[in-house]
Parts: structure tokens; C-alpha cells; sequence
């Protein structure tokens, strides 16, 4: 019985290629490991091949060509299962980030439109506003030296000592 | 770039479209995937055919292969699935017609059986008869004893190959086992292969020792 086993394991080696003689001896007596035998050189006899077989030259030519003919290595590769789903939800997005473009463009559109109908009436209040808060006023004028002056609560013509006038980059 | 590179890296960059890549993986891998393709098909130009096939399939989806499972594995099984494809529409059309060959190679294929030695023009007509009554095994089950038997995988490795478990791939090697048990025998499978294995085990006069 042990005998049977070993047989069995010695004919699934993948080096197995005949029998030895122990084995031969063995299976002359054993009905069941001459079946396993003859299965086991059935299956090697059918699918024998060269041990050192190579592809034929021209086979990473013909291989080539026929990458190029499917579009070659340009060609965008196919997508992986996360791929199609960026994909799909970049598609998704294109629109609607045209939309909400378009509705920004709208609404600045309506916007303008009202503070225009607006400026004339509250000119006015603007112009009161700035007569009586010179800091604001400079900070509209855009100068530098008088906002600091301003803020300071200093006249606008003599700036303080610690102030000094905005560098130009260079 | 360097031939050292490992699959992984070889594969990110074929995937990004980078063809020098994409050739040291078929210089890599094309004799590996050649020979287990003869396995099943012996003319040189069908096993080249899948061995070229396989390599179109991985330029298109190099992008799908995940790094966590072994780069081999992928790709045996791109190859594996479609050596099973093939042997489907073979067995559907068979290329040797077992009822043509002689007496003479059955005895052939007998005497090979018996692990008698043959002279080689003999030995070869044995083989192709043998790989005849192979086809009449159904190609999930000759496909799990190649891998098992002869290319000495593990039945784990034999299940990743092939998208399987490893408990199916050991009650599918068993049932393998006792259909090429009957072929060699000369019972048959069921299928067509009965005849000519009864046709072999008869001219060799029935006998295992
Ligand atoms: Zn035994």
C-alpha cells in the first residue's frame, strides 16, 4: 500500500518521464498502478514538448505589427475597472461645471446691472462718508504714505517718523 | 532602461505606453508561455499564435493588472484561458482523425505505455495519437493535470491561474485523473476518444505489465 503511494507521488513529479525498474516490477503486480502508470505516460506522451523550445525569429516583429495595426503604443490603453469610473465621473463633471459657469456669468451679469441702477443714489452717501472719515478716503486714493497718516490720526502732509514710502519691487 | 527591472515596474510603464518596457516583457516571458502552450498544441505555429495573443492582450489591459497578485499569474491566465478556448473549438473540429491511424501506431502508442523505448519515428506518431485521445478530455480538466503534473505548480498556484479554488482545482485534478485512468486503459472518456484507446490497448494485447 505504502508502495502504491509512492508510486503515485513519483508519477505526478514533474521530472517524471519513464518508469524505473521498481516501478515497472511494482505495476506488474498491482493493477491499479499499471492504470496510473500507463495515465501518467499518457498525459506526458501527448503533451511532450522541447525543453528548450523558443519562439522562431520574426516573432517580435509579426508581434509588433500587430500592435500597430491595433492602434500601437499612442493609443490610450484600456481602462481599468477604477479608470472607467474617473472616467465616467470626469464626464459627469464637464457639464455641470459648464453650467455652473454659465450661472456665474448670469448672476455678475444681474449684479452689474442693479449697482448701476444704484450708483446715482448712493454717490451721495459715498461722498458724505469720505468727508468725514479721511482714512477711508486715502485707502480709495490708493496712497500708501497718507493711508499710514491717515489711520494715524497725523496730517496728511507729515507722515510719521517710523513710516517709510512703499519700495518699488525690484 | 534595465533588463533587472522587475514585472511590476515593466508593466506600469507598458501601461503608460512605453514600448521598450513592453518588449523585455515579451522577451521575458515568451518561451515560458511557448512551452506550456505546446503542452497543448503541437504545431508550432498554433502555441505561437497563443503565445502572440496573449501579449496583444496584455498591451491592452496592462492597465488592469492590480500589484497585489503575482504579474505570473496574470498572465498564465490570460494564457491558460485562451489554450482552453482553443481545445473547445479543436475538440469541437478535431485536427487528427484517431479512426485513420493504423494498427500499427496504436501498438505504438501501446508499447510507449508500457514504458517501452520506440525509435523516434515511431515515438512521434505515438505522440500524436496520444495527444489525440488527450483532446477528448474535457480542456478544464487536461488544463489542471498539465499545470499540476507537469509544469509542478501547487493547487493554490493552479487555482490563481486558472480563477478557481483550491478545492476545486483537487476534486477537478481527481475527476481529471480517474477520465485519463479510463483513456489509458482504453475505456474511453465518453467522449470520442473511446475508440482509438480501445484500438491502442487491443493491438497492444491488453496488457500493463
Ligand atoms: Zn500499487
Amino acid at each position: 500500500m505504502s508502495e502504491c503511494r509512492e508510486l503515485e507521488r513519483a508519477l505526478r513529479a514533474p521530472d517524471f518521464t519513464a518508469p524505473s525498474e521498481a516501478m515497472r516490477r511494482h505495476a506488474a503486480g498491482c493493477p491499479a498502478c499499471a492504470t496510473a502508470l500507463r495515465a501518467a505516460l499518457l498525459l506526458r506522451l501527448g503533451s511532450d514538448r522541447p525543453q528548450d523550445a523558443t519562439t522562431r525569429p520574426g516573432f517580435e516583429t509579426r508581434l509588433r505589427d500587430r500592435i500597430a495595426a491595433a492602434g500601437g503604443f499612442a493609443a490610450a490603453p484600456e481602462r481599468s475597472a477604477t479608470g472607467d469610473w474617473s472616467a465616467a465621473i470626469v464626464g459627469l463633471l464637464r457639464p455641470a461645471l459648464g453650467a455652473a459657469a454659465a450661472c456665474a456669468l448670469i448672476a455678475a451679469a444681474l449684479f452689474y446691472q442693479a449697482a448701476s441702477s444704484v450708483t446715482t443714489a448712493q454717490t451721495a452717501d459715498l461722498t458724505s462718508i469720505l468727508s468725514i472719515d479721511p482714512a477711508l478716503g486715502v485707502v480709495l486714493s490708493d496712497d500708501t504714505a497718507t493711508t499710514a497718516a491717515a489711520a494715524a490720526g497725523a496730517d496728511a502732509a507729515a507722515p510719521p517718523s517710523g513710516a517709510r514710502p512703499a519700495e518699488t519691487p525690484r | 532602461m534595465a533588463d533587472d527591472e522587475t514585472d511590476a515596474v515593466l508593466v506600469a510603464r507598458a501601461a503608460a505606453g512605453d514600448a521598450a518596457a513592453f518588449d523585455l516583457l515579451v522577451g521575458r516571458w515568451k518561451d515560458r508561455l511557448l512551452r506550456l502552450a505546446l503542452r497543448f498544441f503541437r504545431r508550432r505555429e498554433d502555441a505561437e499564435e497563443i503565445v502572440q495573443e496573449v501579449f496583444l492582450r496584455l498591451h491592452r489591459a496592462a492597465a488592469t493588472w492590480r500589484s497585489d497578485a503575482p504579474f505570473e499569474h496574470w498572465l498564465l491566465r490570460i494564457a491558460t484561458n485562451l489554450c482552453r478556448d482553443r481545445l473547445r473549438e479543436r475538440r469541437r473540429r478535431p485536427e487528427v482523425s484517431l479512426a485513420d491511424l493504423s494498427d500499427d501506431v496504436a501498438g505504438w502508442l501501446d508499447a510507449a505505455l508500457r514504458g517501452a523505448s520506440l525509435e523516434a519515428a515511431r515515438a512521434e506518431a505515438a505522440r500524436v495519437l496520444a495527444a489525440g485521445l488527450l483532446d477528448s478530455l474535457p480542456p478544464k480538466d487536461r488544463m489542471v493535470l498539465v499545470l499540476l503534473d507537469l509544469e509542478g505548480m501547487s493547487a493554490a498556484d493552479v487555482a490563481a491561474v486558472t480563477g478557481s479554488t483550491r478545492a476545486a482545482v483537487k476534486v477537478r485534478a481527481m475527476r481529471a485523473r480517474r477520465a485519463l485512468r479510463r483513456l489509458a486503459a482504453g475505456g474511453g472518456t465518453g467522449a470520442r476518444g473511446g475508440t482509438a484507446a480501445g484500438r491502442g490497448t487491443a493491438a497492444g494485447g491488453g496488457t500493463d505489465e
